[in-house]
Order: structure tokens, then sequence, then C-alpha cells
């Protein structure tokens, strides 16, 4: 009975092939039938080879395309929303009045302002310049920085004054009374940090500059070489200014 | 004789080469991205709106340069010079920005039907029958002539400051409707944005010269 088992043998070690379908029709009616030759399956080692090179490939190509991809995007601050805790307010541009102005935000961030705008081609004031005045910069695309001089340190002012000296379309100035150590602004935009080294200072700057669709006037000039000769500060104007209107809406970031 | 192997070895084949065909849609996919293919759409026709805003508003603007630099040395007054510089300033770098989109979409700077690329209402107001040689170097409404241009280096002191903004503000008034409508047509957003920017801050700024002209005693051009 020998011959009986080995088709049964045969039929277990059979490389990936259906022959239970043979097997069985040779058991039935096959017992004296010598059992047919069986060659060893051959792999397609051609197509295996290929397809193992192919899904290499792809993982490698992929791979590096997601790599690059991360990379482009990696510490880029596309929009404003992505700034925890900056505040959005939504002004008109073009309204110029020499009067002194009561903004709703101190900081100042838009509306009504002087005709002359501050210089801001990189501009590092000592003195308190006039709010007014700095508000027409910020229609003008600048992003305008500004400390408690009685919060911060000298080296908070240095690390403060490298993010804008020589910077065109940047200034930096003391604003007395301030109700945060440090607050950074650009045409209805603002962010109040506690430290000149939060990063989100340098985000802002960065993103804000000369920012094009979020300014009323884009191309203008930050040059205003009469301002600064002799700046207005602050300090000059008298007490009981006339009101600006508010802002249309107010919003806020939340932390991410 | 039933051959052992064709039968058994198809489905193995089959998965192999749907392997090999996803692999090389995943490869080419991978490629793609990281080659940038397909990102950024094409770049606007000669005959686009937002060619033909480039060109003629940036030329349109460099008439407002040439006149507002005029004004330091012939104004004394405090308040024209201020505008001026500014004037200047502003439109000398949105002239630049134009000029800049034009390189970049390989188009020429200058040439081409002025004003062509507006629409049919935009054209409203102004008189544009046949027979009018609208090619390229056309003042556009608005454009001061060689003789008023002329007329205005001649002035000065309060004389040319109301000649000054007599022919600002008409200069303004023609550029609005460009402004506007490439506001309205232009394809690319940064085109519309600056469009709808400089047709904001235009009237705005036309409303600032009217007061100033009437303050020095001055009336207004007949509007373009």
């Amino acid at each position: 009975m020998a011959n009986d088992r080995t088709p049964d043998k045969r039929r277990a070690t059979g490389g990936g092939s259906s022959r239970s379908g043979a097997g069985a029709g040779r058991g039935k009616g096959g017992r004296t039938r010598p059992p047919t030759q069986v060659v060893t399956q051959q792999r397609p080692w051609g197509l295996i080879a290929a397809a193992l090179a192919v899904v290499v490939f792809a993982a490698a190509v992929i791979g590096y395309a997601v790599v690059q991809v991360q990379r482009s995007n990696a510490g880029k601050v596309g929009s404003i929303d992505e700034i925890a805790g900056a505040q959005t307010f939504d002004y008109e541009g073009g309204n110029h009045d020499d009067n002194p102005i009561e903004y709703p935000e101190s900081p100042p961030v838009g509306g009504s302002h002087a005709n002359m705008w501050a210089d801001c081609t990189g501009t590092v004031y000592d003195v308190d310049i006039r709010h007014e005045n700095a508000v027409h910069s910020l229609e003008h695309g600048a992003v305008w920085i500004t400390y408690n001089p009685d919060e911060v340190t000298d080296a908070d002012v240095e690390t403060l004054a490298g993010l804008v000296d020589g910077e065109s379309g940047r200034m930096l100035s003391p604003y007395e009374g301030q109700d945060s150590p440090i607050s950074v602004q650009s045409w209805g935009e603002q962010l109040k940090v506690d430290s000149a080294d939060d990063e989100r200072i340098k985000q802002f700057a960065d993103l804000m500059t000369y920012k094009s669709d979020d300014f009323p006037e884009p191309g203008a000039t930050c040059e205003r070489p009469d301002f600064l000769a002799d700046p207005p500060l602050e300090s000059d104007d008298p007490a009981a200014p006339a009101q600006t209107p508010a802002p249309a809406d107010a919003s806020e970031t939340t932390a991410p | 004789m039933t051959s052992p192997t064709a039968s058994g070895r198809r489905p193995l084949r089959t998965a192999l080469l749907a392997v090999i065909a996803v692999g090389l849609v995943l490869l080419g996919g991978g490629l793609a991205v990281a080659l940038g293919i397909g990102r950024g759409a094409a770049p606007p026709a000669a005959d686009s709106v937002d060619a033909g805003f480039a060109r003629d508003m940036s030329r349109h603007h460099l008439q407002g340069v040439e006149m507002a630099n005029l004004v330091a040395e012939r104004s004394e007054d405090p308040e024209v010079e201020s505008l001026a510089f500014d004037i200047s300033a502003t439109q000398t770098n949105q002239a630049g920005r134009m000029q800049g989109w034009l390189v970049l979409w390989d188009l020429p700077l200058t040439g081409g039907d002025t004003m062509a690329w507006m629409s049919e209402d935009g054209h409203s107001g102004h008189d544009m029958s046949a027979g009018m040689d609208m090619g390229a170097g056309t003042l556009m409404p608005g454009m001061a002539t060689k003789e008023e241009l002329a007329e205005l280096r001649s002035l000065s002191g309060t004389a040319f400051d109301v000649e000054f903004l007599r022919l600002m503000i008409r200069h303004h008034q023609g550029g609005f409707d460009m402004a506007r409508d490439a506001a309205a047509n232009a394809e690319v957003a940064a085109v519309r944005d600056l469009a709808r920017s400089i047709e904001q801050a235009q009237s705005l700024e036309t409303r600032t010269m009217t007061d100033m002209l009437t303050a020095r005693g001055g009336t207004p051009l007949p509007s373009p």
C-alpha cells in the first residue's frame, strides 16, 4: 500500500498548487495508475525581484518627498492664526487727523492717524514717540514693537533692538504705562508678551512686516527723515484727546 | 496529464504584477511631489486682465510719480510736499511690483493695446469709438498731456500747488476704473488684492486732495 500513500504525501508537499482535484481524482479511481511526475514548482523569481525592486524604490522616493515637504514647512508660520495670543482688529485705513486721538487699544493698532508717519526704516527710538504718528506707520506696513521701560531690563531692550535695527519696515520704542512688558503691533494685529526672548515676537515680526494684504497701503514708504530728525513725543499732547471710532470687530486666537 | 504548475502559479504572478503596478504608481506620485510638478498654475497670457492691468497701471503710475517728483523743487508747502513724497514712493514701489510680475510671467513690460483688457462695462463713460488708436503709449484717462506737464513745470509756489493738485486728482480718478475692473476680474489673487488697495487708497487720497485744493482756492478739473 506504499503506492497508495505517496499521492497523499505529494499532495502535502506540493508548492502552492492546488492538486487536491487531481489527487482526489486519482484517489478515487486511479489506485493502479502510477503517480504522475511531480515537478517542483518554479517560483517566478524574476517577477518577485522586480516587485521587490519597485517597492523599495517607491518607498525611498516617497520617503524623500515627505521629508522634503516637512523640512520646507518646518517652523514656518503661515498665518497670524498660528501665533497664540495674537489679537485681530478690523480697521479701515486712510483717515488722517492731526489732532490728538484716543484709541481703544493701548498701544493702538489702527484707525485715524496723523498725516506724518513715524520713520520705520529699522528705527530704534529711545523716546515714547507720538502714538498717532506710529499708527500711520502701521498703515504703511510697519511692525511696531513697544516696551514698558519700567518692566524690562537693558538686556531686554538690546534683544528687541536686535530684531529691529536696520530692518526696513520695523521700529521699536518705549511706551509709558503699557500694561504688559512687551507688545508687538502691525495694522489691525497685536501680540502682548512678557519676555523679550519669547519666540513669538520674531515670528510675528517676520510674518507681518510689509505683509501685502494685511495693511491698507502696500508699496508705501517707511522713510520719513523729518520725523527722525525731531520726533514728536506722546508727552507733547495735552490731555483730553478726541475719540476714535472703535474697531468693527475684535477677535483673539487661542493657544493651539 | 494536467500541467501541475500553471493554475498554481497564476495567483502568485497576479499578486506580484499587482504589487509592481501599484508600486510604479506610487513611485511616480512620489517623484512628482519631490520635483514639485503640478504645484502652481500657469501664468496669465499677454491679453489677460492681469497682464493688461500690470502694463497699463504701471505706466499710469509712473506718470503720477513724474508729477509728484516735481513738487520738492517747486513747492514751499509742507503738506503738499508730504503728499507728493507719499505718492511718489508708493506708486514707484507698486509699479515695480507690477513690472516684476510681468517679468516672472515672461511677458513684455510695454506694448499691447491700451485698456483692451478691460471688460465692456469698464469702458463706460469713456468714448472708446472705433478709429481711436489705442496702441501702446496712448494716454489713458486722467493722464496729463505733454503740454499740461510743460505748464506744470513752469510754475512754482502756490500756483504750482494748485495745478499739481488739479492734475493729480484727475489722474487718480482716471486710474480708478482700471483698478476697479482688475479688482473684480483678474485671475491672480495678488493682482486683485493690489488693484483693490489702489482703488481704496486712491479714492481716499482724492478726497484729501480735493479738500487741500479748495483750501488753496482752486477748483477740480472736469473728471476724465
